[in-house]
């Protein structure tokens, strides 16, 4: 499980400024390599 | 350095090696927030997404959806793939006043430096986001 904050940048031409995205999630690991 | 010997290399071979390092892939991803964000539009203002879910974009590139976990610093890198949709980017296709051309779920790519938790089985991260080209929001980073 992760849980993980963003912080977005808005490009100028969509009005600027910045938000906090906060995402929660699973993901599937296969390891390919260890040394 | 000893001298090998059908010793020597049986030695080796019961020698148990745990790796510090372990490189991965990404299988499956999927991620959610809830609560959504506010999101521009440029002069038409902004929208609240509503709930954003994301899942891993299978047609992201060679240099996504790989990571490294070192258990000795308790660290995970990892850099994905993923599109993203919400309800307002329906409400946006569904309105006929913008490109619809441009409402697509969003693709991004995102990097995580993460601690993992204490029993292993998951991590805290703060991450990067670059939005692909594709979409309203292209262009947009942070990190």
């Amino acid at each position: 499980m992760y849980d993980t904050r963003f912080f977005i940048r808005w490009p100028e031409h969509l009005g600027g400024g910045s938000t906090y995205l906060d995402l929660y999630g699973s993901m599937v690991l296969v390891a390919t390599l260890g040394g | 350095m000893t001298a090998l010997s059908p010793e020597a290399v049986e030695a080796r071979r019961r020698q148990q090696v745990t790796p510090d390092r372990v490189v991965f892939r990404v299988c499956g991803l999927y991620g959610l927030c809830p609560q959504g964000t506010t999101v521009p539009l440029g002069a038409a203002g902004e929208i609240a997404s509503g709930p954003i879910a994301v899942t891993i974009d299978s047609d992201a590139d060679q240099s996504c959806n790989i990571g490294m976990i070192d258990f000795t610093e308790n660290k995970l890198k990892v850099r994905y793939g993923v599109q993203v949709v919400f309800p307002a980017l329906f409400e946006l296709a569904s309105s006929g006043k913008h490109d619809a051309g441009l409402l697509n779920p969003v693709r991004m790519i995102a990097t995580d430096d993460c601690t993992l938790t204490p029993n292993l089985m998951g991590w805290r991260a703060l991450g990067c986001l670059d939005f692909l080209t594709g979409s309203i929001w292209s262009g947009a980073a942070g990190g």
